[in-house]
């Protein structure tokens, strides 16, 4: 049974409170490694880079992209536990470090290279309107790119469960993983998008706080996610 | 006649599921939100967090409690007190300076500036 936006988000509540700690010290780990290790980096490109500082800077912030990804399934697995009522430590981030990162390195691999070769057209109009340097070109890069975000909006939507898939079924393929995404969420992608909406205005709140709320929002937003997992697969 | 004494043994209350420290907190920020109105960021961040903190009090349940429903009204009122100034002053400086260029001018003589570029410089922008 399908369960509304509505239930979700109270079951989630119900699993979360007086059990904020853990997802909130892994929220803020996740955050402080990725800042240390993007730091260096982006200090580099502070004042007037050359090209070479400037690739040096995107390939660093891929490769941590793709290392933060293995944190992100540890995240997934926290979230996973506490929905299932059972021990979580914030330290479980790293769980999946050492059981086969391999599978997440190559799955995050795949859809990043669906997400660029999709969004090719729309940057090669955009080069031939900046050379063009005509509102008739820009008009037509607008109209591209507007298809092209329609584009990868779905193709998110169809792959929102590969994390989730990726943490419970450690013995399939990155690309099975990918094919039962998109299987589990045919007729639900308008659900998922629908939940996605539906955090923007506490979204807002946060920001509005200087980003402190987003200690109790994320943790939030990854166990209602959790949960509509859960009721996609019949566990809820 | 022969009645039969029943017993009724009234159902144990159902726990409640929300947070009482978060609805406290809540309260707490909305307080304090309400109160800092007037001063330059305060508010902003104790009514955004007292409105998040209210809804999430809720917990298992759909409903808040009335700390939490109290902490929402206040930070709330709080915040659009704190936005309704902002709007008020840029109003009052936009009438004074007569436009954004005027406001500009005016940045340009305080820091004795010349060109836009020096005023970003010396305000540590570029």
């Amino acid at each position: 049974m399908k369960l509304t936006s509505k239930e979700l988000k109270r079951q989630a509540r119900e699993s979360l409170t007086g059990h904020y700690g853990v997802p909130m010290a892994a929220f803020i780990l996740i955050q402080l490694i990725s800042f240390v290790a993007n730091s260096p980096f982006q200090l580099s490109v502070q004042s007037r880079p050359n090209t070479f500082q400037i690739v040096i800077f995107l390939l660093a912030s891929a490769i941590i992209a793709l290392l933060a990804s293995i944190l992100h399934c540890g995240l997934i697995h926290i979230h996973l536990n506490r929905s299932r009522q059972k021990k979580c430590r914030a330290i479980d981030i790293f769980y999946f470090f050492t059981k086969r990162p391999d599978r997440i390195l190559i799955t995050e691999l795949m859809l990043t290279g669906l997400f660029l070769v999709t969004a090719i057209p729309a940057v090669g109009i955009s080069l031939y309107a900046f050379l063009m340097d005509t509102p008739l070109f820009y008009l037509l890069a607008a109209v591209v790119w507007l298809v092209t975000f329609s584009a990868l909006t779905i193709l998110s939507l169809q792959y929102h469960l590969t994390r989730y898939l990726l943490v419970e079924q450690p013995d399939e393929r990155p690309v099975n993983i990918m094919r039962n995404s998109r299987k589990l969420m045919s007729g639900n992608k308008g659900r998922a998008f629908y939940i996605r909406l539906s955090f923007l205005g506490m979204s807002l709140l946060c920001l509005f706080s200087l980003g402190i709320g987003f200690l109790w929002l994320d943790p939030y937003i990854n166990q209602t996610q959790v949960k509509f997992y859960q009721n996609i697969t019949g566990e809820i | 006649m022969d009645f039969q004494q029943e017993t009724y043994t009234p159902d144990p209350p159902c726990p409640d599921k929300r947070s009482v420290g978060m609805s406290l907190a809540s309260l707490i920020l909305g307080v304090v939100a309400l109160v800092t109105c007037s001063c330059i960021y305060a508010a902003v961040i104790c009514g955004s967090l007292s409105i998040l903190l209210a809804l999430l009090s809720r917990g298992g349940e759909t409903s808040m409690n009335v700390m939490g429903r109290t902490g929402l009204i206040l930070g709330s009122i709080g915040l659009v007190i704190t936005f309704s100034i902002y709007i008020a002053a840029f109003l009052i400086m936009l009438r004074q300076y007569g436009g954004i260029d005027g406001i500009l001018q005016n940045y340009m003589n305080l820091y004795n500036v010349e060109t836009i570029e020096e005023l970003y410089q010396s305000m540590g922008m570029i």
